[in-house]
């Protein structure tokens, strides 16, 4: 068995002494600045919508009036829980599609009683499974007799329909609404158009 | 060379066939943040805020931002922003620092506005809405051209005078029989203060051993003078069975509860039941009068 002298031991502590002067500035530091971070995030509640800037219906018409429809696609987003109200009307009192001195006027349809189908020379809106449309689906037509679906004229603006209430958060949460034009060959030929307003606000 | 002709012709039918009916033009988006502000101000005090317009489209466009009077139309809540009546009168009394803006995709645009308390308005709850609206490019033409606008509500108190903080649940609603989904409940909370205050309403469907099968909560707000339904529908219930609902609701420093059982089943599923039923009684006694007679 070896021996240890005392000069081994003093070097042996001395070692240790060192060892431990070296390491201990590291565990004090580690545990006098520990502390705790709160990460707050707020989040602002947002809504948003997104459509087509213009929907275009062409129609051929014919002596006894031929229709068309195409519709627009209107997407809301929201992070309120509360979801959203999407409502819809005409920009201003006048709901006749224009070109220059002509006009095709409104359909006499409301979303409540809409017209089982468009009449000549009228132009109207439905949107599937609100009001009285029906369910649908509906089908683009293009220049056909007579629409199978129903119509109503879009509202003037001091009275917007409603389109779709939710309660809950959504994700480009889609609406089809369909626009249909009827004319006969009375209707001098031209770029008819109005402009509509779609709104979307919180349901909150 | 016939056929290829041929095939050509397919491949461009094909095409023109498939290319949806809806609108051909590029899609445009607006966002407004935040979606809803309360603001709390004294006779003749002036305060400032911020809503933000955001393009999250991939088009720019012209864009205006005004307000407008916020009201509600039955108790659905269907939201109206036509006519200063009553309390939907702040709209007047908002101000920004620019109307018209010019947001390129992608960019957002911080709109301040400046709300002046009048010198006599009546104490309590007064609406508006801000609206940030697109505008048609100039010479844009097609049968429908379309503007679209997202608004922020906007909750004004008029600290002065006398203002009464005041609701009471009206009515609540649970059908004991529900035969389709979803599984609704309902419940009307009227504001009879003079200011708005939140209602925050859960329902909570247990099953017959007590286990939470499904929870949900809202809370909306409710305008003086007016009453709300708030509709809580359970959307994915089970076609069958028998669970207990409840309500519960909070508002101001109040709560209130209502439950209720609840089978959930369709018509047919109770003749079936009722069938099967009389089926088991009629061979049992046909069983009993059979054994008898040996």
């Amino acid at each position: 068995m070896r021996k240890y002298t005392g000069k081994s031991i003093r070097l042996g502590a001395a070692a240790v002494a060192i060892i431990a002067a070296l390491c201990s500035p590291i565990a004090a530091s580690a545990a006098t600045t520990s502390t705790n971070t709160t990460i707050n995030a707020t989040i602002s509640s947002t809504i948003s919508m997104t459509t087509s800037t213009t929907v275009a219906v062409g129609v051929t018409p014919t002596a006894s009036g031929a229709m068309s429809s195409a519709f627009d696609n209107v997407q809301v987003t929201t992070n309120s829980n509360n979801g959203y109200v999407l409502s819809f009307a005409d920009a201003d009192a006048t709901t006749t599609l224009v070109s220059g001195a002509n006009s095709i006027s409104a359909d006499a349809g409301t979303q409540a009683s809409p017209s089982t189908t468009l009449t000549n020379n009228a132009w109207g809106y439905r949107v599937d499974g609100v009001g009285g449309f029906g369910a649908g689906p509906t089908t683009a037509e293009t220049n056909i007799a007579s629409s199978a679906f129903k119509w109503a004229g879009v509202p003037a603006s001091a009275s917007p329909n409603t389109l779709k209430t939710t309660a809950t958060t959504a994700l480009n949460d889609q609406t089809k609404v369909w626009y249909g034009v009827k004319v006969d060959t009375t209707k001098p030929s031209g770029t008819y158009s109005d402009t509509v307003t779609y709104t979307a606000v919180t349901n909150s | 060379m016939k056929r290829l002709f041929a095939a050509l012709a397919a491949i461009v039918t094909a095409v023109v066939l498939v290319v949806p009916a809806g609108a051909d033009t590029p899609s445009e988006s607006i966002a407004i943040s935040p979606v809803d502000q309360h603001i709390s101000a004294g006779v003749g005090e002036t305060k400032t805020g911020t809503v933000t317009v955001i393009n999250d489209g991939q088009v720019g466009y012209d864009a205006r931002v005004y307000a407008q009077p916020y009201s509600v139309k039955g108790e659905q809540y269907e939201p109206t922003f036509t006519g200063q009546n009553g309390r939907a009168d702040a709209d007047t009394w908002l101000s920004f620092d620019h109307t018209s803006l010019h947001l390129d995709a992608g960019k957002s645009a911080e709109v301040t506005y400046t709300l002046h308390i009048p010198s006599a308005p009546a104490p309590g709850g007064h609406y508006a809405v801000i609206f940030a609206e697109t505008q048609p490019a100039a010479g844009a033409s097609g049968s429908v051209v379309v503007r679209k606008r997202v608004g922020s509500l906007v909750y004004v108190t008029v600290t002065n005078g006398q203002l009464t903080r005041e609701g009471r649940v009206d009515q609540t609603h649970i059908d004991g029989w529900q035969q389709t989904l979803p599984l609704t409940a309902w419940i009307r909370i009227e504001n009879i203060g003079n200011t708005d205050f939140a209602a925050t309403t859960t329902m909570t469907v247990r099953d017959v051993f007590g286990s939470v099968k499904y929870q949900a909560d809202r809370t909306v707000n409710i305008l003086p003078a007016t009453i709300r339904r708030v509709d809580m529908p359970w959307d994915k219930a089970p076609w069958f069975g028998l669970v207990s609902v409840k309500i519960h609701a909070t508002y101001l420093d109040q709560n209130y509860d209502y439950q209720q059982l609840v089978l959930i089943a369709p018509l047919w599923s109770l003749v079936l039941l009722v069938f099967i039923v009389l089926l088991l009684v009629w061979w049992a006694v046909y069983a009993g009068t059979r054994r008898a007679k040996r």
